[in-house]
């Protein structure tokens, strides 16, 4: 449906509800009612003509010392028809806004993530707990007026002073009804006691897996209700790896941003540089040369195969066959060195620029990344030898923590885990940045959606990697690897520094100051290895971004874990975490 | 004097059989070591002496030296108690192994055996079923979820793979007539009993590795799921019994495949002195372990009591039945 006839029928539907529609960098906005939120999603996901049937991302935005204070910012996504859609809505400090998880399951986490973030209320949401900060925290950090040192504590002797705290940052006690959701495991405090009467009665058993524990990737937590060896109910409990990614982006510069990318998905970092970039780059309305171009496509592909070699390793490895990682970081390594060669560092790379890449690819690159792409598939049978023609790995794999494509939808899954599930959605392919377009590959796509399905989408998908690094390889053009602007990048040639007063006056603007990006709101995803990556950026039109939403896609892939895990074995746990691929990093931000 | 004399050779065979398997871990752990860093492309052990032979050595002081914690909650007697069970079980096993024939020395015959039980296999399943104990005690002492559930599961592998490794043997002992290890060998002196038994050696072969509790049965410590299992809070020595008593099961079950299905100390074709046979079959049967151990992921819980229940317990069965019917 064209946009002028959708704009005609949601007027039509929700006359007058409707406040403005507009389009901005491509993507069309509605600003909403708060009302209407629920009504209009669900039409919007049910419609035929539509069918927003995914929600890539929910988030809050904290206007102050404007009014109304925040917003609800939805971002929906069309599987079958492949477009977007923006939605807004303000809401005052007091409000509460519908919650849309009846309409989409992944709604659950984002939601309570705006709640810990901001105190938006979520009327309607079946666990509106803090997810990040612990309970019992005080206060919400991403809200404007809180310091980004936080308040000074027993364990926090930095922060400021509490007597400052203003009142919107209230103690949580101070915010009513919501202040103490009530705890998921209230069996710890009962386990314990003696049945009464001294009759022996069956109890669930709780326990805690995790944080430290050799399975879980990471720092999660998990506490589950065991009956014998089943587990009767799961609760992921995240964010000790906290570091408040959006937060800090607030009041760093544009390009100062981009190590704290480096630090989400810790195993990808290319391609974490890549979306910020991108959206970045939306917001001014450039784009990178053709060449940087391709060395980010790359790069990001070789990265997708070093996450997916770390978790294809790490699955049977969980399962107790542990020969099967020592392989795949052997072939890792190579990619670390590829890494190490074009930027310098083998995890933290840091590579992207907006509007291009820092440097040039080095001499030699081009034989080594064609030797590795010589090598590598001839590699990738020996683990399917050791590990895909295994009984043992078959029997813990197929049919274990089985998700259907609609649940997969519903659940907002992304990557390999999506495609596992037999939704054939990559966006490389539909929706393609860059130079994909350019490109040809095949989307992997399994329709068992198990775990043994995700594995092996994972390791068809390392395959098409080094298709595209081949093809890469050989259409890369030669030319600038940055945009020729001397007021948003380094010139191109450094010399020009030490001759050119403009030159040496803008390298100092831009490596002091940053540079402005004009008022406006992007949001811009890629087909991260985990799924869709997605940067939501709102500029004020200064140096700094105004706010920072990353879509963290193992975050939402990892909400999940309940689902599936739900009535299965505790073993089987390990084989799910292991399928799902979270990076903790990436959940916690 | 005579008695003297005989009392004397028994403890010094004791001692020596204990010392023996007392140093045994320390070469097993290196091998083991060694064995796994070559299958996955490393080295392995390289620092402490040449290719790190000193390398168990280090981890042994390393664990005399460390903190001995008991949990606060754990019942302290059991929790003491639970590693020396765990340890002595299958050090009494050997009393009933032989090692070889015997030989003359000083004009008095020695045999290489402690003793020649006739019910030499039913006093070694007896014996080695008595293990279950400290694994439980270690389990229920700690008071740990983990070493809870851990040594749970291992109690319910344990008791379920010992009947069809039971059973197996029996296929055995109709063939040789007798329960004495020392005749089943010597029974084999032409042909090995794996020629006649494959299907009770299979059987052995995979309870005994359900029995020593490594992949693809070890369960009861899957460190992807249950941290250390049973053993999750012991430290020091007292865990390092259980690392022990492990690999003395280990070497158990590789001498009892050897003396069962492999003819003992006979050899084969190349004439070797039947010690040295005997260590050389044994050797290869725990390589074999170790080689599993680095190559399959292990079953889940169910998975592992259906192969118990459903599929060795029948089979072991079958091989009695076709037993009976080749020797009728």
């Amino acid at each position: 449906m064209s946009e002028p006839d959708f704009r005609a029928r949601i007027e039509e539907r929700f006359a007058g509800r409707v406040r403005e529609a507009y389009s901005s960098h491509g993507m069309l906005t509605l600003v909403v009612d708060k009302e209407i939120i629920g009504e209009l999603c669900r039409f919007l996901k049910e419609d035929g003509d539509n069918r927003f049937d995914y929600l890539s991302d929910l988030c809050g935005v904290d206007y102050h010392p404007d009014t109304p204070r925040f917003e609800v910012v939805y971002h929906l996504y069309s599987i079958p028809h492949r477009h977007r859609l923006r939605l807004k809505c303000r809401l005052g400090e007091d409000e509460s806004i519908p919650s849309v998880t009846a309409v989409w399951g992944t709604a659950g986490w984002h939601e309570r993530e705006a709640y810990d973030m901001y105190g938006i209320v979520f009327d309607g949401h079946p666990d509106l707990r803090r997810i990040y900060m612990w309970e019992g925290f005080e206060g919400y950090p991403l809200r404007k007026d809180f310091p980004v040192r936080g308040y000074k504590d027993d364990y926090n002797p930095f922060g400021e002073e509490e007597a400052e705290r203003p009142a919107s940052q209230a103690r949580a006690s101070a915010a009513g009804q919501h202040s103490k959701p009530p705890r998921f495991h209230q069996s710890i405090a009962t386990a314990r006691v003696e049945p009464e009467g001294g009759a022996r009665a069956t109890k669930e058993m709780f326990l805690n897996l995790g944080p430290q524990h050799p399975s879980t990737h990471g720092v999660l937590q998990l506490v589950l209700d065991l009956e014998g060896e089943i587990i009767e109910r799961v609760d992921p409990i995240i964010g000790y790896l906290h570091r408040g990614t959006e937060k800090l982006a607030e009041g760093f510069t544009y390009t100062q941003v981009f190590p704290l990318t480096d630090r989400l998905d810790y195993l990808c970092q290319p391609s974490n540089n890549q979306a910020y970039a991108l959206a970045v780059e939306k917001l001014l309305g450039i784009e990178a040369p053709e060449r940087a171009q391709y060395i980010r496509v790359m790069m990001t592909e070789l990265s997708r195969i070093s996450g997916h070699l770390l978790i294809s390793g790490a699955l049977p490895m969980d399962l107790g066959a542990l020969t099967a990682l020592l392989y795949t970081m052997r072939e890792r390594e190579m990619i670390l060195d590829l890494l190490e060669m074009i930027t310098g560092a083998r995890m933290h790379t840091s590579y992207c620029r907006v509007g291009g890449v820092r440097e040039d690819l080095p001499e030699g690159f081009v034989e080594r990344a064609e030797e590795f792409c010589r090598i590598f598939p001839r590699r990738i049978v020996d683990y399917e030898r050791l590990v895909a023609e295994n009984r043992m790995f078959l029997k813990r794999t197929r049919g274990i923590g089985v998700i259907s494509a609609e649940n997969a939808i519903d659940l907002g899954l992304g990557g390999p885990n999506l495609r596992g599930s037999g939704v054939d959605w990559d966006m490389r392919r539909d929706n393609p940045y860059e130079i994909y377009d350019r490109l040809d590959f095949d989307v992997i796509v399994r329709d068992g959606g198990d775990c043994y399905d995700r594995w092996e989408c994972r390791m068809e998908e390392m395959k098409v990697s080094v298709k595209i690094i081949e093809q890469c390889l050989r259409q890369m053009p030669d030319g600038p690897v940055k945009v020729d602007m001397p007021e948003i990048a380094f010139p191109l040639d450094k010399q020009l520094v030490k001759s050119s007063m403009e030159a040496l006056i803008h390298h100092f603007k831009v490596a002091a100051h940053g540079f402005k990006v004009p008022k406006g709101e992007a949001y811009s995803s890629i087909e991260a290895p985990k799924g869709e990556l997605g940067f939501y950026i709102i500029s004020d039109g200064s140096e700094k971004p105004f706010r920072v939403k990353v879509r963290a896609p193992s975050f939402i892939n990892l909400q999940a874990l309940h689902l599936i895990a739900k009535n299965g074995y505790i073993a089987d746990i390990i084989a799910f975490l292991g399928s799902l691929d979270p990076v903790m990093a990436e959940v916690d931000k | 004097m005579e008695l003297a004399l005989a009392v004397a050779l028994i403890t010094a065979k004791v001692v020596i059989v204990t010392a023996i398997l007392l140093i045994l871990p320390i070469p097993l752990t290196w091998l083991e070591r060694k064995i796994a860093g070559h299958i996955q492309q490393r080295l392995g052990p390289m620092r402490v002496g040449w290719h790190g032979v000193l390398q168990p050595v280090a981890d042994g002081l390393k664990l005399l030296t460390k903190e001995d914690n008991i949990p606060v909650e754990a019942d302290r007697r059991l929790f003491k108690l639970a590693p020396i069970i765990s340890l002595v079980p299958p050090f009494v096993v050997f009393v009933a192994i032989p090692f070889g024939d015997s030989f003359s020395l000083l004009g008095a015959e020695i045999t290489l055996y402690i003793s020649d039980m006739n019910v030499g296999l039913l006093f070694i399943f007896a014996v080695a079923g008595l293990e279950v104990y400290g694994v439980i005690f270690g389990g229920w002492a700690s008071n740990s979820k983990y070493a809870l559930l851990g040594s749970l599961r291992c109690c319910a592998q344990l008791i379920s793979y010992e009947i069809p490794m039971g059973f197996s043997v029996i296929g055995v002992v109709m063939l040789a007539q007798s329960m004495s290890l020392l005749d089943i060998v010597n029974a084999q002196a032409d042909v090995w009993y794996v020629v006649y038994q494959p299907l009770g050696f299979f059987v052995f072969f995979v309870a005994g590795l359900a029995e020593a509790q490594r992949i693809p049965f070890d369960l009861a410590e899957a460190e992807g799921e249950l941290g250390a299992g049973f053993h999750t809070e012991y430290s020091g020595m007292r865990f390092s019994f259980f690392m022990i008593s492990e690999y003395v099961v280990m070497v158990t079950i590789s001498v009892l495949c050897v003396i069962l299905f492999f003819g003992g100390w006979n050899g084969f074709l190349i004439p070797l002195p039947p010690l040295i046979w005997f260590i050389l079959k044994v050797g290869f049967f725990i390589y074999l372990f170790m080689w599993f151990r680095f190559t399959f992921p292990r079953y889940r819980y169910d998975q592992l009591m259906a192969i118990g229940w459903k599929v060795l317990l029948p089979l072991s069965l079958a091989n009695i039945l076709l037993t009976g019917l080749f020797i009728v």
